[in-house]
């Protein structure tokens, strides 16, 4: 694990300098190789890429589904280095990222009931993080080390951070601080689409089911806070949007319990992250199988 | 005290819907989370929100949360120390 680690060190400094040396450009082309080496393993594929280009692409054969997955670890890749060439090297004058529904954001902040934004892996996630700092009240990010770790080596290095960490992985996940700073009307971020341990809640995606964590959901109903489904895309090389794919206001769910309230949510969610496949195929960036056989509760 | 330690278990009981769990069974110093009560971190989201509904008291982090959640006594005593401060009273309880 360790030689991985220093491999995977290695390999992001090499991409720092390319960046800096020679650009975007020389990056992307540094990348081609990167992406066609990771296709070249056709056991890893299995693992982690082939699960969801079944699904979303279910008539592809083979040969189409090995280039389907060039196609996503280059995506990727392409994200991972616009967002670190705009957070690092880049001119900040550059509307680089746009931001069309923010007024929405902000009204709905506006009610104080606090708000929760379900985002995903998908997009540029971490160049959406690092354009928080925009809204008008403190913002929390419900996360792990390895989020944190990411986000700091990638996109904000020794910046500070334009929202406060809530660590996840701690005794009580970080509930406590979370439901508080809702009370006091300000924004928590909560990844939505992978569940890691604890509660969760399944969901129908692409086809199959998968594992959501309750998390926000659960917030959202002890707290009233509405949750706001945020994407970001990369448009092209100039710009990433984020967007509000959905909105979940409380009061939609009045009457549910516990149970449903969290079943129905869930739905809403997975019905946001269907749309935005259906549109950007190749931003999705969960590399492994997050399907699991038939569930339809919340397990306790 | 003993009123505020009752209303908790009954909150636990009702409220967090333990099936089954009698009021004698939940001891005073009953581990509430991660202990055989079966209440994880979601439980404590829905107790912290609880508690502000039935006795007006407010958790605000971990720091406070920590030793004040270890078990029914440490809450109560949490409760019964804040509902003083803030009414500058000594409560019957």
């Amino acid at each position: 694990m360790d030689m991985s680690k220093n491999v995977q060190s290695v390999g992001i400094s090499i991409f720092f300098i390319t960046l800096r040396l020679f650009g975007r450009q020389g990056a992307y082309f540094l990348l081609c190789f990167v992406a066609i080496f990771y296709i070249l393993t056709p056991r890893l594929l299995k693992k982690r890429t082939f699960p969801y280009l079944k699904r979303r692409f279910p008539h592809a054969g083979p040969l189409k589904r090995l280039c389907y997955s060039f196609r996503l670890y280059y995506s990727f890749g392409v994200c991972v280095i616009d967002t670190v060439w705009q957070s690092r090297f880049g001119s900040r004058e550059h509307a680089f990222c746009i931001f069309p529904d923010r007024s929405q954001l902000i009204e709905l902040i506006r009610q104080g009931k606090g708000l929760i934004l379900l985002t995903a892996h998908v997009g540029g996630w971490q160049f959406a993080m690092s354009n928080l700092g925009v809204l008008p009240v403190t913002v929390n990010a419900l996360m792990h080390q390895d989020e944190e770790d990411i986000l700091r080596r990638y996109v904000l290095s020794s910046e500070e951070l334009p929202f406060r960490i809530i660590r996840n992985d701690v005794y009580l996940g970080g509930m406590i601080e979370s439901i508080t700073a809702l009370a006091s009307g300000e924004v928590v971020t909560i990844m939505g689409d992978r569940h890691i341990s604890g509660r969760y809640v399944s969901a129908p995606f692409l086809g199959g089911s998968i594992r959501l964590p309750v998390t926000p959901f659960a917030l959202s109903a002890a707290s009233g806070a509405p949750i706001a489904v945020l994407f970001i895309n990369r448009q092209d090389r100039r710009q990433f949007c984020i967007k509000i794919w959905d909105v979940l206001m409380p009061f939609e769910f009045k009457g549910m319990d516990r149970q449903e309230f969290f079943n129905a949510q869930a739905i809403r969610y997975v019905r946001a992250l269907e749309a935005y496949v259906h549109n950007f195929p190749f931003q999705w960036f969960n590399f492994f199988d997050c399907w699991v056989e038939g569930e339809v509760s919340c397990r306790r | 005290m003993q009123e505020i330690k009752q209303k908790l278990k009954e909150i636990i009981i009702n409220d967090l819907k333990l099936p089954g769990v009698k009021l004698e069974d939940i001891k005073d110093d009953s581990i509430l989370f991660g202990g055989e009560l079966g209440l994880d971190s979601l439980d404590a989201v829905e107790l912290v929100v609880l508690v502000k509904k039935y006795f007006g008291v407010q958790i605000k982090d971990m720091d406070e949360g920590k030793e004040a959640l270890r078990t029914i006594n440490s809450l109560a005593d949490f409760i019964h120390a804040r509902m003083k401060g803030e009414t500058g009273e000594q409560i019957d309880a």
